[in-house]
């Protein structure tokens, strides 16, 4: 009878959930009335604010705001300026804004712009607001109203909307804000002193010519890298992601620097060269007000089932963010990237957030600790852990090492942790696999390096996880896609792109539990380990739709700022991969940093803003010279621009690491690198002590393959990147090598001559 | 109660967990190849042999003219590039790869030729061009600046069939004038003109890939089709070349795009003959020909719930042999040596990539000096790449190990060890050094880690020649003492008769090998049968079953850890003895079987002992035979199969009182009742599937 009972409740509990459950599924968003003032407040053309260095002017005819620098009377507009002199109107040039909007009838995303939707038919006004003006544009079609403001201040324009005034009816969902698109515009041109700067990689430039018919190139990507809580269906290649919040444009002795200085992980930077139609080129940045996952769909068609793909977008927005950015004029010979690397440095000192000046040691070593391997005892399938440097063999090769070189390195222990270089629990268990030693050993090994004034890192994943532990559970505490779904994903295969079903899923943790997972790596670190290193945290992006603070990436900046510099407080200095900006800015080190935009397509050139930004502040090191397949030449690409080579290095590497495809190990065997190490370490020691503490001020390509790099503390350097000698003035310098010290390069001619070997 | 209670609680827990998804991916960057590993071949990274230097785009040549997309990419040998681009026009770039003249071919009097829909762009030695005008039916041979010297038509000859259609798409010749036409079509091979001109028929044709069942089918279709019916049959046609290539030694490769099914045999080296002489040399040294050779992934991928499959689009040779083959579906370029094996694949895209180095559609690839360019119709560019040191000194070991320069090739494979430590390649080459200059030991352990079967094999038996050489003195003595002493002990143990095995059952069980009829017949009429004991033989059957698997050499057993599967592993041992059990019990019951289950499963565990001790003695066994192909072990396994089968055959007769015809009846009804209840437990698997299918559905 008992029994019964239970079963009825069981009974109960189940449709009750099904209840609960099933209508949450057809649920329609009740739509809000929809309302346009009645009268549309407007201002005529006068000044709205001025201060010492420039006057920011509203233009009621062409309904356009106008900055103007005092000192060289430069004049940028939200309407590209030239194009306002000839007092036309473009649906795309005269907008200070574009959104695009969901239509959950049709499932379709859609664009509109503010001069065709709301200017031309006399849906904006405009208030007064302290320092400048707000512009209320109503997309009355789409049932959405969106707030601009622009402010002057001291050195710059700012550029906002705040997500907390936008209102919308529930007709459709705003999905995206572009700021000024064209307040960062050029005329299209063949010169190359017209360019736009885009934060690819290391930077990236796109030049403006537009000679080709029919062809204008857009370059769209998210700042700090797609989304990885969001379904990637189209991959291609590993992406080289935007890692600053600036970008800009450059005409002559103009130039205009744009900092996104809030909702950063929100935005996309977009470059448009050579737009045909308008004449126009522009770099802007677009606020994901909404994130998306993507999903393949089935579409109605007759016949043959035909799928495609579609974006699932979120149905709610964090309305407490404000969207902004700042644009900082450039004049003379400040108008080039380098100046704009120039005004971003000194945002982030005055921000008070860039890191002191870290020392930057000659080279790096990273040592892998090992992995975790399939094996069978008995018949019976276990999972196991191969491995490859033990803490005393660290030891060994650090000490063999400091006895062949006078230079120290920067020591960082990867793949340490229980998994290994596989991921296992969040921050690796919090132990170490007890197959590298003992903590003594560990300990041992702290010490060995404190003595020798070596910094050790060692390194932590604390955002995925494909198990659970230490409080963290895969099932309960994964971050969640747009689509509501727990943001798991799966590798793929290394030949294929099809996700490798053989290996564990993967969750990316809750970002709420992130100040957690944290926590737990101080506790753990306390008087164990030195120096902390996050090569996912400063790396990762990801949207978590469990809190709406965190929907499309929201606060991924600030939270990760939070979170190290609780790490430092505790002490420890830090290291991070690929260095998005708000990590970078806070640590003592950056591993992996880009040394290229990336290779797309659409962009022009690669230049070293990367580099500019934050050499001489936060000591940076390259990608594992040793794995690429031109050690030589990967070191000149880095030394030319101040950064210090790295070394993947592990004792031994068992067959079975290979066998099972870990990418690292293949080319990682201290013994086969030692020579090599000593050879290219001696050889550059020297440089990289002379530019200790120097910024990267200018970097000239003198032909293809030389270049001229010049650090703030005058040092020069000229790097020969090609296979044949070449007379730059009056220095010979052999292939791949360099050469330090001035040389002089005459001015309009040839700068030197090559010659083939 | 208490299995409802936890029915109810997974049914709660699937309620209120399905949020399962997936999100982000990482994806595939760099070089890799293939690697003879433990269960087959593994993928694994390796350190890049070409990498991408530069990229042109074409949009930046500053043309007269718009165009739609590149067609084919033709080099000469002073450096410039020809490019067949859609409508019909041929772009020349010189050295600098600026675009040097453009031109649409043009007839003697000047008029400009329509060439739209052509395909092909070919350069001979002599400098004139070949253009494959496909929808024109001709190929035009051109001088280097359009101007056409020769129109070439379908020849009028006996030997083209009255429906062939020409449609040249790609044209090759060899260092003596003799041309080399392919037809979009045609699946007769290429079309040969001799240096006059003259059409020499056809020349190549790839074969229809034939099986047991496909020549089971035909013939079945030969007795039971009418004409009627066989006329409206799909002919099996031969898949045509995609593109064709002549070596220095004017040898003819070809490679076959998509083919269905598993694809095979994609690329060919064709004899004067043109028959197809490339072959591919397996780790064991086993020669095959290309044929049955699959040159690309063993696996696809789906887009937009498409398979996209693999397509050869293009094939190359260089100076030292190597083939290079382009994929035009997934962006991916393989390099093989002249036995098919695989150096390295780079590139990449999978029709979507966008930055230098991978491809959205890469349709064409020729050597330009000692840079192999790359021509991308997707993205109107040509990838320019260059071999890195590595790749250049991998290239050279091979090839000097391909030409038996073993020792000359050691410090080459030396210095590929430094950049990848783990290269097979590298293994294999210097466990031939070895072998050669007489370090038996080393060659065995290199060959062990390249899985090279055979130079392993020949290193074992000249490691076991010197011991037995080395230790002779004292080996041969204490051989013939061991037999003497077995013997002593047998004739001993017989006249005292000195019991080995005190336990009745346990005796009876073992002794059932030798004495199956006696001992059976006391299972059945003295019950001295054991269940633990046939239980025990069950699980050692599968333990030894699982051990053999894990830990015989590397030659004997297919072994993979990351794929093993206990699962398969119970079923083919436990659950085939379990299975036979209950099915030949409830076949027996129906034809008058006196046998109880008890009794069927003991003597099915029972039978199972010859096995368990191959098993065992197979395990060591394996590391000391020569060759992998050893007639030892696998007579071995017969033999106790065999005997297995007997002792079945005794103890179920014996059990159930059959005689040996009707038992022959009752064990085919007893494999037929074994595929009924896997055929049940399939489709109640099926359900439980679709259900649990049918609850995600609901929910989510």
């Amino acid at each position: 009878m008992r029994d019964l009972s239970i079963l009825k409740k069981c009974g109960v509990v189940l449709l009750s959930s099904l209840l609960i459950l099933l209508p949450l599924g057809c649920t329609t968003q009740e739509k809000a009335e929809y309302q346009v003032p009645e009268t549309m407040t407007l201002i005529d053309s006068e000044v709205v604010a001025q201060n010492d260095k420039y006057c920011m002017r509203w233009d009621s005819e062409q309904n356009c705001i106008l900055l103007e620098d005092l000192q060289s009377g430069h004049i940028w507009s939200t309407l590209p300026y030239d194009y306002y002199l000839e007092g036309e109107t473009n649906a795309s040039l005269s907008s200070p804004l574009f959104i695009n909007y969901y239509d959950p009838e049709y499932g379709t995303v859609d664009g509109a712009k503010a001069y065709s939707a709301c200017i031309r038919d006399d849906l904006m006004s405009i208030e007064k607001i302290q320092g400048g003006l707000r512009l209320w544009f109503y997309f009355q079609d789409v049932e959405i109203t969106v707030p601009l403001d622009f402010k002057l201040r001291e050195d710059s324009v700012e550029a906002s909307v705040d997500a907390s005034l936008i209102e919308e009816s529930g007709l459709t969902r705003l999905v995206s804000v572009t700021v000024a698109p064209y307040f960062c515009s050029t005329q299209n041109s063949a010169e190359k002193d017209r360019y736009l700067f885009l934060p690819v990689g290391s930077g990236a430039l796109m030049y403006t010519q537009d000679e080709i018919q029919g062809i204008s190139r857009l370059f769209s990507a998210e700042l700090y890298g797609t989304d990885a809580a969001r379904r990637q269906l189209e991959i291609s290649k590993t992406e080289e992601a935007m890692r600053l919040p600036v970008f800009g444009v450059v005409e002559g002795d103009q130039g205009l620097c744009a900092i996104i200085e809030k909702g950063s992980a929100s935005a996309l930077i977009e470059g448009e060269a050579g737009n045909y139609r308008n004449g126009h080129s522009a770099v802007y940045a677009t606020f994901n007000l909404r994130g998306y996952d993507e999903a393949e769909v089935k579409q109605l068609t007759i016949g043959n089932a035909v799928y495609g793909y579609a974006q699932i977008y979120a149905e709610e927005y964090n309305a407490e963010q404000v969207f902004s950015v700042g644009y900082y004029p450039l004049t003379g010979a400040e108008a080039s990237y380098a100046g704009m690397a120039s005004v971003y440095r000194t945002y982030l000192k005055k921000s008070g957030i860039l890191a002191d000046t870290s020392v930057q040691q000659s080279y790096r070593v990273n040592l892998l600790g090992g992995a975790t391997i399939k094996k069978t005892m008995l018949g019976f399938p276990s999972t196991g852990f191969v491995a490859a440097t033990t803490f005393e063999q660290a030891q060994t090769i650090l000490k063999d090492l400091q006895e062949a070189l006078t230079a120290k390195p920067e020591v960082m222990l990867e793949g340490f942790g229980q998994t290994g270089v596989d991921v296992g629990q969040i921050g690796g268990g919090f132990a170490f696999a007890s197959a590298l030693g003992s903590a003594a050993k560990q300990k041992q090994l702290e010490a060995y390096c404190k003595e020798q004034g070596i910094p050790l890192y060692t390194d932590f994943d604390v955002v995925q996880f494909s198990g659970s532990g230490n409080g963290f559970s895969v099932s309960f505490d994964t971050a969640k896609t747009a689509n509501r779904q727990a943001a798991y994903w799966r590798p793929d295969l290394l030949n294929l792109p099809a996700k490798n079903s053989s290996v564990a899923k993967i969750g990316l943790l809750k970002r709420s539990l992130l100040p957690d997972a944290v926590s737990k790596l101080n506790k753990f670190a306390k008087d164990r380990i030195s120096g902390i290193s996050l090569s996912t945290l400063g790396d990762i992006a990801y949207s978590d739709y469990n809190t709406y603070l965190y929907y499309a990436k929201g606060s991924m900046a600030e939270q990760v700022q939070e979170l190290l510099t609780t790490i430092r407080e505790e002490g420890h200095p830090l290291t991070v991969r690929g260095g998005n900006a708000y990590a970078a800015m806070l640590a003592s080190s950056v591993f992996d940093v880009p040394l290229n935009n990336g290779g797309y397509d659409l962009l022009d050139e690669s230049v070293p803003f990367y580099q500019m930004v934050f050499r001489g502040h936060t000591a940076l090191y390259s990608e594992p010279i040793n794995l690429t397949a031109e050690w030589r030449e990967t070191l000149l690409a880095a030394l030319s621009v101040g950064v210090s080579p790295t070394f993947m290095l592990c004792n031994s590497c068992d067959e079975t690491l290979i066998n099972q495809s870990k990418a690292d190990f293949y080319g990682s065997v201290y013994g086969n690198n030692r020579d090599r190490i000593v050879e290219t370490v001696d050889e550059t020691a020297a440089f990289y002590d002379s530019i200790q503490g120097a910024e990267l001020v200018q970097y000239t390509t003198l032909q293809s393959g030389v270049t001229q790099s010049k650090f703030s503390n005058g040092v020069t350097v000229t790097v020969n990147n090609t296979d044949g000698t070449v007379i730059i003035g009056d220095r010979s310098i052999e292939a791949r090598s360099f050469v330090t010290g001035d040389i002089v390069v005459e001015e309009g001619g040839e700068p030197g001559e090559s010659e083939k070997e | 109660m208490r299995k409802i209670k936890r029915v109810c609680a997974v049914l709660l827990l699937l309620v209120l967990l399905l949020s399962v998804g997936v999100s982000a991916g990482s994806s595939y960057t760099g070089s890799f190849t293939r690697r003879e590993a433990a269960g087959g071949t593994k993928t694994v990274y390796m350190p890049d042999v070409y990498r991408a230097t530069d990229t042109v785009y074409i949009r930046d040549l500053g043309l007269s003219d718009g165009f739609d997309k590149i067609q084919d990419m033709a080099c000469d040998a002073v450096g410039n590039t020809y490019l067949l681009v859609d409508p019909g026009r041929v772009i020349v770039l010189n050295k600098e790869l600026q675009c040097d003249r453009e031109f649409i071919p043009t007839a003697a009097d000047g008029t400009e030729l329509n060439v739209e829909g052509a395909r092909g762009i070919f350069v001979a030695y002599n400098g004139n061009l070949y253009i494959s005008d496909t929808e024109n039916a001709r190929v035009l041979r051109c001088d280097g600046n359009g101007l056409v010297l020769q129109e070439i038509k379908v020849p009028e000859s006996d030997l083209i069939p009255s429906d062939f259609t020409f449609r040249p798409m790609k044209v090759s010749m060899d260092s003596q004038g003799y041309l080399y036409v392919l037809s979009d079509g045609s699946y007769y091979g290429a079309l040969l003109y001799d240096p006059m001109g003259e059409f020499s028929g056809f020349y190549g044709a790839n074969s229809v890939q034939t099986s047991v069942l496909t020549t089971l089918e035909n013939l079945w279709d030969m007795l039971v089709q009418n004409d009627v019916k066989r006329a409206k049959t799909e002919r099996v046609l031969p898949f045509q070349f995609i593109d064709l290539f002549v070596d220095e030694n004017d040898f003819v490769y070809t490679c076959t795009g998509q083919t269905s099914g598993n694809s095979v045999g994609q690329l060919r080296k064709l004899s004067p003959g043109g028959t197809n002489i490339l072959e591919y040399t397996s780790a064991t040294g086993a020669a095959s020909a290309s044929d049955s050779y699959n040159f690309g992934e063993k696996q696809t991928f789906m887009r937009l719930k498409k398979k996209v499959q693999q397509n050869f689009t293009s094939v190359l040779v260089d100076d030292r042999g190597f083939i290079y083959a382009l994929d035009r579906a997934y962006g991916l370029i393989y390099v093989y040596d002249q036995r098919c094996t695989l150096m390295t694949v780079f590139g990449g895209g999978y029709g979507s990539g966008t930055q230098q180095g991978v491809f959205s559609d890469a349709c064409a690839m020729d050597f330009n000096g000692d840079k192999l360019f790359v021509a991308d119709a997707g993205r109107n560019t040509i990838t320019l790449f260059e071999m890195t040191t590595f790749g250049n000194t991998l290239l050279e070991a091979q090839s000097k190990t391909l030409d038996s320069a073993y020792t000359d090739a050691k410090p080459f494979w030396n210095e590929v060890l430094l950049s990848d430590s783990g290269n097979q390649l590298a293994q294999r080459g210097l466990a031939k050094a070895a072998y050669v200059e007489g370090d038996y030991q080393l060659a065995l352990e290199l060959s062990r880690q390249g899985r090279d079967a055979s130079v392993y094999g020949q290193a074992l038996g000249m490691v076991q020649n010197d011991f037995i050489e080395k230790h002779f003195v004292w080996l041969f003595p204490l051989v013939i003492l061991l037999v003497v002493g077995i013997v002593v002990l047998m004739i001993l143990s017989r006249k005292r008769s000195i019991v080995l095995v005190s336990n009745q059952k346990l005796r009876l069980m073992l002794g059932c090998v030798m004495h199956p009829f006696r001992n059976f017949q006391e299972i059945k009429y003295k019950k001295l049968g054991s269940l633990p004991l046939a239980l025990v033989i069950t699980f050692l059957f599968f333990l030894t079953g699982a051990l053999q698997t894990t830990l015989s050499d590397f030659r004997a057993t297919s072994y993979d850890p990351t794929t093993y599967n206990l699962i398969y592993q119970i079923a083919r041992t436990i659950g085939l003895v379990v299975l036979w059990s209950l099915a030949n019990w409830g076949v027996s019951a129906l034809a008058e079987g006196k046998g109880k289950l008890k009794e069927v499963f003991i003597v099915t565990g029972y039978s199972m002992l010859p096995m368990v001790v191959y098993q065992i003695i197979s395990i060591p066994l394996s590391y000391a035979i020569q060759s992998s192909g050893d007639l030892v072990i696998s007579s071995l396994q017969t033999v106790a199969i065999i005997l297995a089968g007997i002792m079945l055959c005794v103890g179920l007769m014996t059990i159930h009182d059959y005689t040996f015809p009707r038992l022959v009846f009752v064990a085919v009804l007893t494999v037929l009742g074994m595929i009924l209840v896997i055929f049940v437990l399939f489709m109640v698997g099926m359900m439980i599937s679709q259900f649990w299918e049918f609850i995600v559905t609901v929910f989510m």
